[in-house]
């Protein structure tokens, strides 16, 4: 019998993800399983004949569901015309701890589906002469494969493929548990009970499998423990290798971003050039190439993020912060693992989006998706730049705090405070009946496997490229729409009535081309849309010309400092911006009052705390909640928060 | 130190302690060795019996996290961290 589907489960932290790469490699494809959130990664294995798909189930501990997660690998294995069903499985186990990796195995035996089983790590956890006893084991399971490996190194893999080739299944079946009955769903009573029977078997069957008898071990907590979780150097080591990882972030992303910021205005350009003018060469050189663009700019953050996330995995680091953070994040109505997500959004909400999938808690997840836009991003330091330099004077409180400096911290601290606030009314509305857990495996130590951390890297990137950017590419191709067509001509009137300089002399014809650009993006409808918006901006302290640049930065926060360069037909010198300040500064209201006061400015800075003005965020939330109610619900608190605040902040300063 | 003192409050004030009725993992002392006796009824039975703790299991408190919440326990060489709550439905003797 050759198998075309096999499904790989086992507890979490046994190396089923290591053998799931090294069967598959670079072959994998991450999919849905229909109706819930939960990622179905897949890949596939070239046989000498055929090939076979790989399926690599959520990490459980028993394929009685407590999470989503959990309940997909249970909906799988029962349902025999579930699309995922797998002909096959292999269980993949720890043989460092038999007895607890072992329960899984007795109740995938008893499904009576062709069953594998993979010792991992056996070499270290069977060293000093103990030995697993092939034989006695096949005596009990006849026709069950055991293959020993070693994943790290990829020892065994080979053994493990050549079973599928070969195909097996159970003869002379006995299970373990006469009665059971998987298809209706037992209740917890039932459920301890059989567990328990389940346990006693194993008792009686590992002295019969393995050949030396277990020498109680003394258990000795390590010395990096002691350190990583102290009340003090704990916390302390946290906060440094945070503020290491997003001194890499910031310092490094830079560099690939500018890159890539460079290639697609040189190609959009490019493309201005050379196609004839006119609709096609617009679409394709302000609407899809910066649209690609846009996409493209997040890679050097989600890869780098990940990368240094994976490693904190790999070792074990993570778990540790978990533990320690777990009790503080807990009357926010998030838990332990909340905590990398969140403090990841404070580089990139991107990124820590994607993170929060290792919350194995739906409520608990998606409150920590809802409120991470919150935390201050990457994107928002050039318009607080701008609105700093503004209306906030550089002069020292307390004889030693720069006030620019403070107003920036504030807004950090403002996001980070709303984040926890509105997680807390988020633990009140949203209902739930999973009871919140955190058991929790402390692996030990280890160094990371790189292929390991490379391979998610490079699946998580591929995620959000594939999955968020068609949602980023359309609402880009949407946006230039807007900001291009007006009305009938109106348009063209507008760009007629600018007077054409005599003398091709540059400097005049630079400020002419700034002027065509300002009167297109008036005219449009993006800039009709502006100007309809003022009644509803001017309570928070906003002009038309605000309104506008709202409006096109939702494709992303910094888009906000170019809008202003068009609107006030500047050159967007994407640095210091003084040109751009002058202009901003002499605008006046009707009434001669100055537009960017201390109110506005600051009015404006606390709106974009709070407004989900990014579009890329609003695609990731879509694909990670495989739906649309979230991020709308997101974008419509966010909006409405950001306008209360604005309108508060405006109040109490004019 | 101040914090312990702040945790052994958190396990007086919480419901699922029956602490004064018998001796569970949440009040079990840092080190010492213990072996399960029962599980109290919850829906998260099942769930710390899959985790390895059934009746007859010893179980070593290795540490505890800053606040004395969440603990980590030594059942049979591996290292499982569970919250308090979770830690005060296992009776242990």
């Amino acid at each position: 019998m050759k198998f075309q589907k096999i499904a790989l489960i086992g507890n979490p932290n046994t190396g089923k993800t290591s053998i799931f790469n090294r069967l598959t490699g670079l072959n994998q494809h991450v999919g849905n399983f229909p109706g819930v959130t939960v990622d179905k990664k897949s890949g596939k294995l070239k046989l000498s004949e055929t090939t076979v798909e790989i399926i690599d189930l959520p990490g459980t501990y028993s394929i009685y569901p407590r999470s989503k997660d959990e309940q997909v690998v249970l909906d799988v294995l029962k349902n025999k015309n579930h699309p995922d069903h797998p002909e096959a499985l292999i269980v993949v186990v720890d043989a460092s701890n038999l007895e607890r990796n072992l329960l899984l195995f007795t109740q995938v035996y008893d499904l009576q589906i062709p069953v594998m089983l993979v010792l991992n790590m056996s070499d270290i956890a069977f060293k000093s002469g103990k030995q697993f006893d092939h034989q006695a084991f096949h005596e009990r399971f006849p026709g069950v494969p055991v293959v020993e490996t070693n994943a790290r190194i990829g020892t065994g893999i080979n053994r493990i493929i050549e079973n599928i080739d070969l195909g097996f299944n159970a003869y002379n079946f006995e299970a373990i548990i006469a009665d059971f009955d998987i298809f209706s769903s037992p209740n917890t009573e039932n459920q301890t009970d059989e567990t328990n029977k389940r346990y006693q078997f194993i008792k009686t069957l590992i002295p019969k499998i393995i050949s030396q008898k277990e020498n109680k071990k003394q258990f000795k907590v390590s010395w990096l423990d002691k350190i990583l979780i102290h009340p003090f150097f704990g916390y302390l080591i946290f906060a440094g290798i945070l503020m290491l990882l997003f001194q890499l972030i910031f310092s490094l992303a830079s560099y690939p971003m500018d890159m890539i910021d460079g290639v697609f205005g040189t190609l959009s350009e490019y493309i201005q050039a050379k196609l004839p003018a006119g609709l096609f060469s617009d679409l394709l050189s302000q609407g899809i190439v910066p649209g690609l663009g846009g996409v493209i700019i997040f890679i050097p953050q989600i890869a780098l993020l990940f990368l240094c996330l994976g490693i904190l995995e790999e070792t074990g680091y993570m778990s540790r912060v978990v533990f320690i953070m777990d009790r503080l994040m807990r009357p926010f109505g998030l838990n332990g693992k909340s905590v990398v997500p969140l403090l990841s959004s404070a580089a990139c909400a991107i990124p820590g989006i994607m993170a929060t999938r290792t919350i194995s808690n739906w409520k608990e997840r998606l409150i920590t998706i809802m409120v991470a836009p919150l935390m201050s991003c990457s994107a928002r330091i050039p318009v607080y730049t701008l609105l700093i330099a503004l209306v906030i004077p550089s002069q020292k409180v307390l004889g030693f705090l720069n006030l620019q400096g403070l107003v920036l911290f504030s807004l950090y601290a403002l996001g980070l405070i709303s984040a926890l606030l509105v997680s807390l009314v988020m633990k009140w509305l949203i209902k739930s009946n999973e009871t919140s857990i955190l058991m929790l495996e402390l692996p030990e130590f280890k160094s990371p496997r790189w292929g390991n951390v490379f391979i998610s890297l490079f699946e998580k990137v591929k995620v959000f490229i594939f999955d968020a950017g068609k949602v980023i590419l359309a609402v880009s191709i949407i946006l230039w729409a807007l900001a291009s067509f007006g009305p009938g001509d109106r348009i063209e009137k507008a760009v007629q009535k600018i007077e054409k300089p005599t003398k091709a002399t540059d400097p005049q014809m630079e400020v002419y081309e700034l002027q065509i650009k300002n009167a297109k993006l008036e005219n449009s409808y993006m800039g009709i849309l502006g100007k309809t918006i003022e009644p509803v901006i001017k309570p928070i302290g906003y002009d038309w010309k605000i309104g506008i640049s709202l409006l096109t930065s939702f494709a992303a926060r910094e888009v906000f400092v170019g809008s202003m360069a068009t609107i006030y037909s500047v050159q967007d010198d994407g640095e210091t911006n003084l040109g751009l300040m002058q202009k901003m500064r002499a605008e006046k209201w009707s009434d001669g009052k100055p537009v960017y006061s201390l109110a506005t400015g600051l009015s404006l800075m606390v709106f974009y705390v709070y407004a989900m003005q990014c579009m890329a965020t609003l695609a990731i939330v879509k694909r990670e909640t495989k739906s649309w109610k979230w991020p709308v619900i997101q974008i419509l608190y966010m909006g409405a928060l950001a306008y209360i605040a604005s309108f508060i902040v405006f109040k109490l300063f004019s | 130190m101040w914090y312990s003192k702040l945790s052994n409050n958190i396990v007086d004030l919480h419901p699922y302690n029956h602490s004064k009725l018998s001796q569970t993992l949440a009040n079990t002392a840092l080190g010492s060795k213990v072996k399960v006796n029962k599980l109290i009824s919850s829906d998260i039975s099942s769930k710390l019996l899959e985790m390895g703790l059934y009746q007859g299991q010893e179980v070593e408190v290795l540490f505890k996290a800053p606040f004395g919440d969440p603990i980590a326990v030594n059942i049979n060489g591996y290292v499982l961290s569970l919250r308090l709550n979770e830690a005060s439905l296992v009776e242990v003797i």
